[in-house]
């Protein structure tokens, strides 16, 4: 059933306290005002992630030549792999100094083997070097936003029922800090729970990646590409 | 749930409180209807039940309980009849008018006169009784205000001169109105007409006697001459507006009183100056009347507390004035309309009273909760409380929630399943002073014998600076008494 972004505003109004459930409607001018601090909200919540709950799987068809690719809606990357004859490559994260700002050759097309992602307004840019060869299907496994909503947007196509419920206490504060009245302390402890506990959903993978090049086998006739790229694997 | 949170503060909800509007809403629009206070709780003013059902095509416009004869006169159209002991109903004559106010008393000689303010009407016990008519052409030769007793003679006023008229003593008593000095007084303070005149309670032989613009008290004195002596040095600066306001009881008269220089207002005196009991905004109602002078008022002691009821019946409007809280309340019928009670009388040991608004009779009682009409035309009491505006000291903004308060539970006998027909209270707010209402909340009553008495409405009221709560008590088989309450606000 569509969750439309005027019902959870509406239901903010109610839990804020500023208008009555039983007694009162939210009038025209407070479903403008809550579409903006929804949509203020949004954006804020967009520039932090923390309380964005889970990561999600993108698919991006990548152009041959192409380096750089603006996604909307995406505001974290966690991890950029590709897609080459049934076998998936990963790709080295760069920081922004290594990738923009350190000697390399231009105009080849290889494989990618490394990126970088930048926040840009209404999402992100990604870059990836070399740029590719082919019309490979790259996936991004990051962190995805609205940012800006209108009345009748279906929140229930984005966000799970938990998290709109806690976008319902986060809008009531908005409320409540916009007609300058201190939301209900039994409501804002309950905000605080919810925020505790989404920040824990969907955490990001901080484990260490190691990639030994040298071992006890003959791992000397390797090659380089053959580890970091296909990490031993190759096409058929 | 009060203080579910920490920072919100409880404050008290004055449940138990009078009419005392201001002259706009956003001053004050706190009024409460048909309820009056009693030890510190709101108990419904009564209601009524027919004892004879009446025409709506006629009209009550008297009722007398004679303390002599131990009869209820009453005066419906042109008929007058009474009540025996026995409750039948005894036909006594016709008056000229088939409409206006009647006014009845009685003497020791066993007359009553009636004044229907163009003829007299002596009504004599006898084997048989006689029914004399006087007329002011043939008989009077003024035209009669209304009547009192004193010492035993009957007082009226001419209409239609500054002079008020003693007739003789018994046994032609109400018979007999000469013209000469021993029998004609005169309001001479101030130019202008008499209007009324009232035995003053409890306060011996003194008489009040009403102008347009003036009151003058006399004394009976039992002068040779003329029994009456003015008050040399006192008077009371305001006329007599409608002489169906004049009403008395115990130590007091009251009256809707105007002078040259002041518009009408409700007044009363204990025998020396007169005091303006009406507050700002009943004067300012009162001010925009289209018929202030079309009025009528009485008092009465109900259930211990004295309480003096005016009415303008071409306004819409009725207050009662109870002098026990020193309160005003509003009182109006089941449309919201002016109260239906015209006049009220005592008698065999229960409050009777004939309508404003159709020819019936009927009983009053505290302890009716409804208004019965007869002929299953029985219909709810509006028991309303507007509380006074909730604000803050420096007018900020709040929000509030879980109003409740006390009230007697457990006395209704309803059908919990004639849902249409629960009992409850519904509860209304007002963020704009008072002006307009939200859709309401009703909370219902317990059924008989639950007797948990705490009621709460749990939820928020909004967001407001300027907040009023009004409650409406619907239920026809019990009696709504609730006492003060609270409410959370937190900012």
């Amino acid at each position: 059933m569509a969750y439309t972004a005027v019902e959870l505003i509406s239901r903010s109004f109610y839990l804020s306290g500023v208008v009555s459930r039983q007694l009162q409607t939210v009038s025209g001018p407070q479903l403008k005002n809550g579409l903006d601090l929804l949509n203020s909200l949004l954006s804020f919540q967009s520039m932090s992630t923390q309380f964005i709950p889970y990561y999600q799987l993108a698919s991006l068809p990548l152009e041959a030549g192409e380096e750089e690719y603006f996604i909307p809606g995406l505001f974290d990357v966690e991890s950029f792999t590709y897609d080459m004859d049934g076998v998936r490559f990963s790709s080295l994260k760069l920081k922004r100094f290594q990738y923009f700002a350190t000697p390399r050759p231009l105009g080849i097309s290889a494989l990618p083997g490394t990126w970088n992602w930048q926040r840009t307004k209404g999402g992100t840019n990604l870059s990836i070097y070399f740029k590719p060869q082919s019309s490979w299907l790259a996936h991004i496994m990051g962190k995805f936003a609205l940012t800006n909503v209108s009345n009748d947007t279906d929140l229930d196509e984005v966000y799970d029922d938990f998290y709109i419920e806690y976008l319902r206490y986060a809008l009531a504060r908005y409320i409540c800090q916009d007609y300058r009245i201190s939301m209900p302390t039994d409501k804002a402890a309950m905000l605080s729970n919810m925020e505790d506990q989404l920040s824990s959903v969907s955490v990001p993978d901080f484990r260490i990646r190691k990639r030994p090049l040298i071992g006890r086998r003959n791992c000397a006739q390797r090659k380089w590409a053959y580890y970091n790229i296909g990490e031993g694997w190759v096409p058929v | 749930m009060i203080g579910q949170n920490s920072s919100e503060q409880t404050i008290q909800l004055p449940i138990v409180g009078s009419t005392k509007f201001g002259r706009t809403p956003k001053m004050s629009s706190e009024q409460t209807f048909n309820m009056i206070i009693s030890d510190g709780w709101l108990v419904p003013f009564g209601g009524w039940t027919p004892f004879i059902i009446g025409s709506s095509t006629s009209v009550g416009r008297g009722i007398f309980s004679s303390q002599t004869l131990n009869r209820l006169f009453a005066v419906i159209d042109n008929k007058i009849f009474y009540i025996g002991q026995g409750l039948s109903r005894e036909f006594v004559g016709l008056t000229a008018t088939n409409s206006g106010d009647v006014f009845i008393n009685e003497n020791n000689g066993g007359q009553l006169v009636f004044s229907d303010k163009k003829n007299l009407y002596v009504y004599e016990v006898g084997s048989p009784p006689s029914f004399t008519t006087l007329t002011p052409a043939n008989d009077l030769g003024f035209t009669p205000g209304n009547i009192t007793f004193q010492n035993g003679r009957f007082i009226t006023v001419d209409l239609n001169s500054n002079r008020w008229r003693l007739s003789a003593l018994p046994p032609s008593g109400g018979l007999s109105w000469p013209d000469d000095a021993q029998h004609v007084g005169a309001v001479e303070t101030k130019p202008g007409l008499a209007r009324g005149v009232i035995r003053f309670p409890g306060s011996g032989n003194k008489l009040l006697v009403f102008g347009q613009n003036v009151g003058e008290i006399w004394q009976d004195v039992g002068a040779r001459l003329f029994p009456y002596q003015r008050d040399q040095s006192t008077n009371i600066d305001y006329g007599l507006t409608n002489t169906a306001t004049l009403a008395a009881n115990e130590h007091m008269v009251c009256w809707v009183g105007s002078n040259e220089e002041s518009g009408p207002a409700i007044m009363y005196t204990l025998g020396n100056a007169a005091e303006r009991i009406s507050t700002d905004g009943i004067d300012e109602k009162i001010s925009e009347l289209t018929h202030p002078t079309e009025c009528f008022g009485f008092m009465m002691r109900l259930v211990g507390h004295l309480c003096y009821l005016v009415s303008w019946p071409k306004d819409n409007l009725s207050y009662l004035y109870d002098f026990n809280t020193k309160s005003f309340f509003t009182m109006c019928d089941e449309n919201m309309d002016v109260f239906t009670v015209k006049q009220v009388a005592f008698f065999n040991n229960q409050y009777w009273f004939v309508s404003a608004k159709d020819g019936g009779l009927y009983k009053l009682d505290v302890n009716y909760p409804f208004y019965d009409y007869g002929n299953g035309n029985k219909y709810e009491i509006p028991l309303i409380r507007v509380l006074p505006a909730i604000t803050m000291p420096d007018q900020s903004p709040f929000i509030s929630r879980n109003p409740s308060f006390i009230i007697e539970q457990g006395n209704f006998d309803y059908n919990v399943g004639d849902t249409d027909n629960i009992p409850r209270v519904d509860l209304t707010i007002s963020v704009d002073g008072g002006v307009n209402y939200s859709n309401a909340w009703a909370e219902e009553m317990q059924p008989i014998g639950r007797r948990q008495s705490l009621f709460a409405w749990n939820d928020d009221l909004g967001y407001a600076n300027d907040l009023t709560l009004q409650f409406r008590f619907h239920g026809l088989n019990g009696k709504f008494v609730p006492s003060n309450g609270t409410i959370g606000v937190s900012q």
